[in-house]
């Protein structure tokens, strides 16, 4: 664009300019340069004028789409818009904003020196230019500035003739995306809004009455605006029954020509008695659309499945207020046959027997929680494989890193007291307490508060872990700028060292001090 | 307008400028094998009246390329290898006990190895601070005081110092302030592929080669001062002073990277040195004036020394070559002109 030529005269000089101290020669190349500035700046600022005015002509359509649509939600009448002038509310404040943009870019100017380096730097002048408009203003030049400006006036010919190379600014494609984008999404709301607007134009002209024997039933928009003549008739037309009692009756005719530009929802008949009983139980799903209750009644025949599946187990418990509760405390003498040998059953050993299950009164089953396994009664007995299935799923459900969950016992009471007076206890059966703490048998049991970590087999510590992660961002420290000072030393040479603690003569003095404690005995 | 005998004038002086200078630099091209940006830098500040730091690992030639610029010049070269247990006055000299013809005896001082026009201060970070700040008066104002006289050193003066970056054990750094004093840091890579070929070619033969008197130390101070006038442009000073006060932390120009990792910048030694130098520069390229592409050229080897790395960059890896390479990214000569 800037690729004029000249018509040069001796030394490089347009004709008619006397040398390059002549402002008229600078005037060009500046003028060149403000050119070359000025669309620079309107490249850069391009793509950033029309994001900013796709911004603002999305504003408009939106907040009317979302008029709209509260419009449409709660009921009211919508609008009634045409695309093209809605059109117009997009392209022309893009228009707008682009053009004042433009013209407010064009329109600034740059200093004179700004537009000569311009021409100096994409040249690739060396400053030529700028130096020789600054020393041509000097009345009594040095000889290396004069020799300058003699310099500059060979290059004068390129700086008005050739083309000045424009920078390459690569935009990013979500920079040059986003404007397209955001005006996409403008007309995608102005071509919602005109189609909100047609469907409820649409509905107006199709709304019809159809009546239903002697009570008639008035099917319509729901939006629609009650007619007064309507209303007064209402009570003429319609019996005063229970309106809820209509979709009871026979469908006896269905308009179908009248119905098929109805929505659903406004097309249905009114729920029957029992589906009214479930919207007040919450199960129908009201609210929904059709496929929404589709679907929902799909999940509620799911959940009665899985009520039949359930209904053995909820059968047992109801047979299970018939059976003798399982008080641990009573029912030795009168279950005997149940009652487990006491040796397998205090012993805890679980040697042998593995995952048998054939004890039922091992400790072994109780709760882990549980503080006393001895008194503890044969409470989980293993009656059916649901409950085993339920354990290993359980241990699964722990990572599957125990070895096995039969193993991961509490420790079988140890407890070694002697009792209370001529009491013994009830408790002791010499193998350890109800403490968490494992007591030694033997000697080390005669050894007062030595307790031993308990350690269970099957788990790795003395007790639970809790491993609680915490998820923090790491923040740079902010600290002040260190003062410049002096650096000393970076390490020592083998050997030597280069700063003592003590001078000389504070170490005789510490050495005399302390040869005269030595010496008085002093320690 | 001027006249054109002042541009003649000055159109041979400049011409004059750059023999003399190519002639030096083929002088020891015959000994050094490439590394023509370190030869160029060294004989800029040679030229602009400055002191160069080399820094490279062993082996690259440093105190070979000292060796040939002084037998290329025709000066009076000394060598001071730098070491842990040397004091001021191995290098300034003292007062000796001497003994005249009467059989009396005087004190006479001796000249140290400073005192001299173009001295090699090698591995200089060997010396302890003491020693090291022996050579702050010489290296600024030309004289060295010791055992009450001041000496001045004769013209031209230069310290071309040699460090070595690894093997830091047992050395000490320099401090900034005779850091300054360096017009340049240059710091020598190592040769190409091609370059070994040639230094092996050179060296492992019969022949070695000699390095021939280029010019003199008379020449060398007139070329100084044709350098000295080459014109500076109102917009390359006000860029040289940006560009340094840009490296300055907490200053108005300066990147947030540079407030960030740097704990101290460049000194208006740093402005004084790139537009010395950029004057060189603009002579060799046959220009008269200074343009701001001078001034970026040569901001590297002028600032990176005067730039101090604070603790979280040099935890974090940052160099002064990556903070003054992003001034030069931040400050453009088309900002500073439009202000």
């Amino acid at each position: 664009m800037d690729s004029h030529t000249e018509s040069t005269g001796p030394m490089g000089l347009p004709d008619g300019s006397a040398e390059v101290g002549s402002t008229a020669v600078l005037d060009r190349i500046a003028a060149r340069g403000q050119a070359s500035r000025r669309g620079e700046r309107l490249r850069r600022a391009l793509p950033d004028l029309l994001a900013a005015a796709a911004r603002w002509s999305l504003l408009l359509p939106a907040s009317a789409l979302v008029i709209e649509l509260l419009r449409w939600a709660s009921g009211a009448r919508a609008t009634d818009i045409e695309f093209g002038p809605a059109l117009l509310l997009i392209l022309v404040p893009v228009a707008l904003l682009v053009v004042v943009g433009v013209l407010k870019l064009m329109r600034a100017a740059d200093s004179r020196r700004a537009n000569l380096l311009r021409v100096d730097r994409r040249l690739k002048l060396e400053d030529r230019m700028t130096t020789a408009d600054e020393f041509s203003r000097l009345q009594t030049p040095t000889r290396f500035q004069a020799a300058a400006l003699a310099d500059a006036e060979q290059f004068t010919s390129r700086a008005l003739s050739e083309a000045l190379a424009a920078e390459s600014a690569p935009a990013s494609g979500r920079s040059r995306m986003a404007p397209v984008l955001t005006l996409a999404g403008a007309f995608l709301c102005v071509f919602a809004i005109t189609w909100v607007s047609r469907q409820e134009t649409e509905l107006d002209e199709a709304s019809v009455d159809v009546s239903f024997g002697s009570g008639g039933v008035v099917f319509g928009t729901r939006d629609a605006e009650p007619d007064p003549a309507d209303e007064a008739e209402a009570p003429a037309d319609l019996p005063a029954e229970d309106p809820t009692e209509a979709p009871e009756r026979p469908d006896p005719i269905r308009d179908d020509s009248s119905t098929e530009r109805i929505p659903p929802q406004l097309s249905e008949s009114p729920p029957p008695l029992d589906q009214r009983e479930k919207e007040a139980a919450g199960r129908t799903g009201s609210g929904r659309a059709t496929q929404a209750e589709a679907s929902a009644s799909q999940s509620e025949a799911r959940a009665n499945s899985s009520n039949q599946q359930q209904s053995p187990q909820a059968a047992e418990q109801r047979e299970t207020p018939q059976r003798e509760p399982k008080d641990p405390k009573e029912p030795k003498a009168e279950r005997p046959e149940e009652q487990p040998e006491p040796s397998q059953d205090e012993s805890g050993a679980s040697a042998g027997r593995g995952a048998s299950r054939g004890s039922t009164s091992n400790p072994t089953n109780s709760p882990w929680e549980s503080k006393d396994q001895v008194e503890a009664p044969d409470e989980n007995e293993v009656e059916n494989e649901d409950e085993v299935d339920d354990e290993d799923e359980e241990q699964d459900a722990r990572g599957g890193v125990q070895p096995s969950l039969r193993d991961r016992k509490p420790p079988v009471n140890r407890d070694l007291q002697i009792g209370f007076g001529n009491q013994p206890n009830p408790d002791a059966n010499g193998r350890g307490g109800p403490s968490e703490q494992k007591k030694s048998r033997g000697v080390a049991s005669l050894v007062l508060g030595v307790p031993l970590p308990d350690r269970v087999r099957g788990q790795p510590n003395a007790g639970r872990i809790r491993i609680t992660q915490e998820r923090i961002l790491p923040t740079a420290e902010v600290g002040s700028n260190r003062p410049g000072e002096t650096r000393g030393s970076r390490s020592d040479e083998t050997g030597r060292t280069a700063q003592r603690d003590f001078d000389p003569a504070a170490l005789v003095l510490i050495r005399n001090y302390f040869l005269l404690r030595r010496r008085t005995g002093d320690s | 307008m001027s006249s054109p005998s002042t541009n003649d004038s000055a159109k041979a002086d400049a011409q004059r400028f750059r023999d003399v200078f190519g002639a030096v630099r083929d002088q020891v091209a015959r000994s050094i094998v490439g590394q023509t940006e370190i030869v160029d830098g060294v004989l800029t500040a040679l030229f602009a009246g400055g002191h160069v730091l080399l820094e490279g690992v062993p082996g690259l030639g440093k105190t070979m390329l000292v060796r040939a610029l002084s037998e290329a010049v025709d000066l009076d070269f000394r060598r001071i290898q730098f070491t842990p247990d040397m004091m001021p006055a191995d290098i300034q000299g003292t007062n000796v006990l001497s003994e005249d013809a009467s059989g009396g005896h005087s004190l006479q001082f001796q000249t140290g190895p400073l005192v001299s026009n173009l001295v090699l201060a090698d591995e200089i970070n060997r010396a302890t601070p003491k020693t090291q700040s022996a050579l702050l008066e010489a290296m600024q104002e030309r004289q060295i005081s010791v055992a009450g006289k001041t000496i001045q050193l004769q013209e031209p003066f230069c310290v071309m110092a040699t460090q070595n970056p690894v093997e830091q054990e047992g050395t000490y750094p320099l401090p900034e302030a005779q850091l300054d004093r360096f017009l340049f840091k240059l710091v020598v890579d190592y040769p190409t592929e091609t370059e070994v070929h040639e230094i092996l070619e050179r060296t492992t033969g019969s022949e070695q080669p000699e390095v021939q008197k280029a010019t003199d130390g008379a020449t060398i101070l007139e070329l100084r001062k044709t350098a000295r006038d080459v014109a500076v442009p109102e917009h390359v000073r006000n860029y040289a002073v940006r560009l340094v006060i840009a490296t300055q932390p907490g200053s108005p120009h300066a990147h947030p990277s540079v407030n960030e990792f740097c704990s101290l910048g460049s000194s208006p030694r740093g402005a004084q040195s790139l537009i010395l130098a950029g004057k060189v520069r603009a002579l060799l390229d046959g220009r008269f004036a200074v343009s701001t592409e001078d001034i970026r050229s040569i901001a590297l080897p002028v600032l990176r020394h005067r730039v101090l790395i604070n603790f979280r960059g040099q935890s974090e890896g940052v160099r002064a070559d990556d903070l003054i390479q992003e001034t030069l990214r931040h400050v453009s000569p088309e900002s500073v002109v439009a202000g």
